[in-house]
C-alpha cells in the first residue's frame, strides 16, 4: 500500500462516518415511519360526537380526499395546528375528519367550542382502539386518505402551512387517485 | 510476627465452585420472582391472566411514546392500551408470534427488541462480523507483508564480534 494511501484513507474513512452520523443526527427519532403508506385505511365505525348524526366509516367517505386529524382536548400540541386546521375548513377543498382520541366527549365538545370546530365529522374513539388499529403513537397525527381509501401520507405531530401545500395539494391536482 | 496464611488451591476451588452452584441456583428463581412482581404490578389486568407470559410477550415490544422503555415497563397511557390489546389477544388464544405480528402490522418493526433479521436491517446483524472478518485479512496482509520486507539475514562473523563488543562496552559502562 503507497504511504499516502496509508495517510489518506483512514481520513476518508473518517470523513465518511462523519457524514453518516450528521444524516443521522438530523431526523427526529420521535417520527416514526408508517407502515400504513399505500395501504388501504383501516375499517372503523364510530359513534359521531353530535349526538343524531350517523355513524363515522372510511368508507362513507370513499370517492374524495379526506384528512382524518386525530386530537384530543388534553393534547397540547393541537392547540397549536388548530388554527391551520381552521384556515383548512374555511378553504374547503377536502373534507376533514376528526378523531377525538381517548377523549371524554363533553370535554371535546367544550374544547371546540372555545376554539372552533374545523371538521366535517368527528369520530368519538374514546378507549383509543381505532388509534391503535391506524398505529397512532402521539397526538396530534394526521393522515391523508384518497379517493380509493388508501393511505397516502401521515403527519406526526402539528401540521402547518406547508403540510397542505406538499400532500394534499399534489394529490387534488391528480384528481384524489 | 503475623500467622502465615498459607495459600491452599484445593480449598479455594472447592469454595468457588459452590458459590458458582449456588449462585446458578439462586439467580433464575430470584429473577423468577422478580417476572411475577412486575408482571402482576400494573394494576387492571384481569385475574386469570398468564402474567408470565404477559411479560414475556410486552418486555419485547418497545414502548412508541418513551422509546427506551418496552411496554411492559412503561405506564405511558399508550403502553397500557397495547398491554390490554396483548391481554384481549392472549385470551384469543392467539399465538406469541401472532401477537407479535399485530403490533408489526400497526407500528413496524420497530415495535419488536428483537426484530427478525430482514435486507433493510441486515447490515446491523452482519456488519459487526463483516468488520471483524477484514480486520482479521488486514491483519494478516500487513504481517506477511512486513515479514516479507525483513528478510532475518544471517550476522557474519565479523559483524557478531562487533555486536558484541559494542554490548561488552555499554555494560562496562553502566556498571563503572
Amino acid at each position: 500500500m503507497p504511504s499516502n494511501l496509508r495517510v489518506i484513507l483512514p481520513l476518508l474513512v473518517l470523513a465518511a462516518l462523519a457524514v453518516v452520523f450528521v444524516i443521522g443526527l438530523q431526523g427526529d427519532p420521535r417520527k416514526l415511519p408508517s407502515v400504513f403508506i399505500d395501504k388501504p385505511a383501516p375499517a372503523f365505525s364510530l359513534p359521531e360526537l353530535s349526538e343524531g348524526k350517523p355513524v363515522v366509516t372510511p368508507e362513507s367517505l370513499r370517492g374524495k380526499v379526506w384528512l382524518l386529524n386525530v386530537f384530543a382536548s388534553w393534547c397540547q400540541a393541537c392547540v397549536a395546528e388548530h388554527p391551520h386546521l381552521l384556515e383548512l375548513a374555511k378553504q374547503n377543498r377536502v373534507e376533514l375528519v376528526g378523531l377525538a382520541y381517548k377523549d371524554e366527549p363533553e370535554d371535546t365538545r367544550a374544547w371546540l367550542a372555545a376554539r372552533g370546530n374545523p371538521y366535517s365529522r368527528i369520530a368519538v374513539d374514546r378507549d383509543g382502539l381505532v388509534g391503535i388499529d391506524y398505529g397512532v403513537y402521539g397526538v396530534p397525527e394526521t393522515f391523508v386518505i384518497d379517493g380509493n381509501g388508501v393511505i397516502r401520507y401521515k403527519a406526526v405531530g402539528p401540521v402547518d402551512e406547508g403540510f397542505f401545500r406538499e400532500h394534499v395539494e399534489p394529490l387534488l391536482a391528480q384528481g384524489g387517485k | 510476627m503475623g500467622a502465615v496464611v498459607r495459600f491452599r488451591p484445593l480449598a479455594l476451588a472447592r469454595f468457588a465452585v459452590m458459590l458458582a452452584v449456588t449462585l446458578m441456583l439462586a439467580v433464575p428463581l430470584l429473577s423468577g420472582v422478580a417476572v411475577a412482581e412486575d408482571a402482576a404490578a400494573p394494576a387492571g389486568i384481569p385475574p386469570g391472566t398468564d402474567v408470565v407470559r404477559l411479560h414475556e410477550i410486552t418486555a419485547d415490544l418497545r414502548c412508541l411514546v418513551c422509546q427506551n422503555q418496552s411496554i411492559a415497563d412503561s405506564h405511558a397511557g399508550l403502553a397500557i392500551d397495547l398491554r390490554n390489546q396483548v391481554i384481549k389477544l392472549m385470551g384469543q388464544g392467539k399465538s406469541d408470534a401472532e401477537i407479535k405480528q399485530y403490533m408489526v402490522d400497526r407500528y413496524g418493526e420497530f415495535v419488536l427488541y428483537d426484530p427478525p433479521f430482514s435486507i433493510s436491517n441486515g447490515l446491523l446483524w452482519v456488519g459487526p462480523f463483516l468488520l471483524v472478518v477484514i480486520g482479521v485479512w488486514v491483519a494478516r496482509r500487513t504481517i506477511a507483508a512486513r515479514a516479507a520486507a525483513a528478510p532475518a539475514a544471517a550476522l557474519s562473523a565479523a559483524e557478531r564480534e562487533a555486536l558484541e563488543a559494542r554490548y561488552r562496552n555499554a555494560t562496562t559502562d553502566e556498571t563503572s
